[in-house]
């Protein structure tokens, strides 16, 4: 198969989503919460790097400009291609990400007017990577108007997951206070599947070439990384994380509305150790506390045998549940990862040029 | 008005490749590139047959998609109707290669340019008064001249032998075949 295009390609295509999609979190973090300043660092500066490195790649990809970098001011006098609008796509939202992670990291406000300039250069960005193809009629795949969209959304995905995963370990305490967003990037797969099965339904009714293209993913060559990658690690992980997510959160959130009513009365009868065991957040000791105050105070006793012992393992029980959902948020952030660049490769390399000799 | 356009007979065509050996020696290159490509195309069901071979290039499209979506302004058509790339301005991206939907655009990996077919529009001095590949074919297939004169030659050979372009519904090609 003679592919014109290929992973490095994919590689920018992804890059640039990451990056708009890391701006636009950050930029919905700082208008959502200013103080949360770690996250909304984190999301600027994805955003800087991912658009740097695709950027760099890009260049590294032409390589007749790579070879005469003076070339590449030609690339603003044909105003009708796309990739002229590209470029001037990339250069604004690139100045925007410069300033604000500046302006971040000297701690001064962003200003309003500034992140909503952003978000919308990081939507042209993103939706443009899509129309890039898309007015290529040499493959039908690409030649479609949902291409930008479902780009779009891919890119969303993917920034949310790009910052909420670097801030899982840097700024996690600001992340409990994220959990509309969280949940609503865990939905971002759900829409993806939504756009991706009607892409494959049109372009495979639309011209032999194009259903040549959409065998090879569901069924031909490529099927593996489609399904394996592209929709159980890419798409259907990060929904299940996003759900098993939601659910251990609404269960803690209800326990420690539980706890909050035992407290008191278990800190009175069985003193401090019994708060320990409460705020560990087992269910059974909660209910053992307010049912029989006893039992609550020789399960106290027993756990509190060595007191700096059970008060780590407290610790440590606490955050292991925190952390298993950590882990779980993670791993879905990472499959919303893959899957992102595995959309754009995936669409790059399977698409069969028309066959126009009949 | 010149416009230079070429005609194909495929039914002349004997599929020596003898066009192909000679554009790639008068454009200097390697045995592995060329900017003429074939598709073979067999209809019929046994025992009666038919092997087409349809030697393809660039069309020279009047609506030419490389040249619309070129960013650099390096692909243009020149005022006899021939798609050229100006090598001085190509920053080797490849979206012509994409949108050329005849698949005729290579790139040239040690400048890292994009090029394809120019009908030898250079030696249009006079001195090789057509293009290496019509000049070769032995089966006088290809015919090379003015779309624009109706005496010409080609502009003749199109009507007598109602040849069309390839895709006709693609693009406005400029090349047009006998089959």
């Amino acid at each position: 198969m003679n592919v014109i295009w290929g992973s490095i390609i994919a590689w920018y295509l992804f890059l640039a989503g990451l990056a708009a999609g890391a701006f636009a979190t950050a930029a919905l973090v700082s208008f959502k919460n200013r103080k949360l300043v770690k996250v909304q660092l984190v999301g600027r500066t994805i955003a800087l790097l991912a658009l740097a490195i695709g950027l760099f790649l890009l260049m590294f990809d032409a390589e007749a400009g790579f070879k005469n970098p003076l070339r590449f001011f030609y690339l603003l006098t044909n105003f009708g291609s796309v990739m002229t609008w590209g470029t001037l796509i990339l250069g604004v939202f690139g100045c925007v990400c410069l300033v604000t992670l500046l302006l971040a990291l000297l701690k001064k406000k962003v200003p309003r007017a500034l992140d909503g300039l952003g978000i919308f250069m990081a939507i042209c960005t993103a939706a443009y990577t899509g129309v890039l193809l898309g007015v290529i009629k040499t493959y039908p795949l690409w030649n479609t108007a949902l291409l930008p969209v479902l780009f779009l959304v891919s890119a969303l995905s993917a920034g949310m997951a790009g910052t909420f995963i670097i801030s899982t370990f840097v700024a996690h305490k600001e992340l409990e206070q994220l959990d509309m967003l969280k949940r609503l990037h865990f939905a971002l797969p759900l829409v993806e599947l939504a756009l991706l099965a009607i892409l494959l339904y049109m372009t495979a009714s639309a011209a032999p070439a194009a259903r040549l293209s959409v065998d090879r993913l569901i069924s031909g060559d490529l099927a593996p990384s489609f399904w394996l990658g592209l929709v159980i690690i890419g798409l259907i992980i990060p929904l299940i994380a996003g759900g098993i997510g939601s659910l251990v959160k609404g269960g803690r959130r209800m326990e420690m509305r539980e706890d909050a009513q035992v407290a008191p009365k278990s800190e009175a009868e069985a003193g401090s150790v019994a708060g320990v065991v409460a705020v560990v957040g087992s269910r059974a000791g909660a209910v053992a506390g307010s049912e029989s105050d006893a039992e609550a105070v020789v399960e106290a006793k027993s756990v509190a045998g060595a007191v700096t012992e059970s008060e780590s393992r407290a610790e440590a029980v606490g955050s292991g549940a925190l952390g298993a959902t950590r882990v779980i948020d993670a791993a879905g952030d990472a499959g919303s990862l893959v899957g992102g660049f595995l959309l754009r490769y995936l669409i790059i390399v399977a698409a069969v040029p028309l066959t126009f000799i009949f | 008005m010149t416009r230079y356009g070429m005609l194909i007979d495929t039914t002349r065509c004997v599929g020596c490749f003898a066009c192909r050996v000679a554009c790639q020696m008068q454009n200097s290159l390697p045995p592995h590139d060329s900017y003429i490509r074939y598709e073979e195309l067999e209809s019929g069901t046994y025992p009666d047959v038919y092997a087409e071979q349809i030697p393809l290039q660039c069309q020279h499209c009047e609506d030419a998609p490389c040249v619309s979506v070129c960013p650099t302004g390096a692909s243009y058509i020149n005022k006899e109707g021939i798609v050229l790339v100006d090598k001085e301005r190509c920053i080797g991206c490849k979206y012509c290669m994409t949108a050329c939907p005849y698949n005729a655009r290579i790139q040239d990996h040690a400048t890292g340019e994009v090029e394809k077919c120019r009908f030898c529009v250079w030696h249009d001095d006079g001195s090789v008064p057509k293009p290496s590949c019509v000049d070769t074919c032995v089966t006088n297939a290809r015919i090379f001249g003015d779309l624009d004169d109706p005496e010409s030659e080609i502009s003749r050979a199109i009507i007598a032998h109602n040849a069309k372009p390839i895709a006709p519904g693609l693009t406005k090609a400029k090349i047009y075949y006998v089959r």
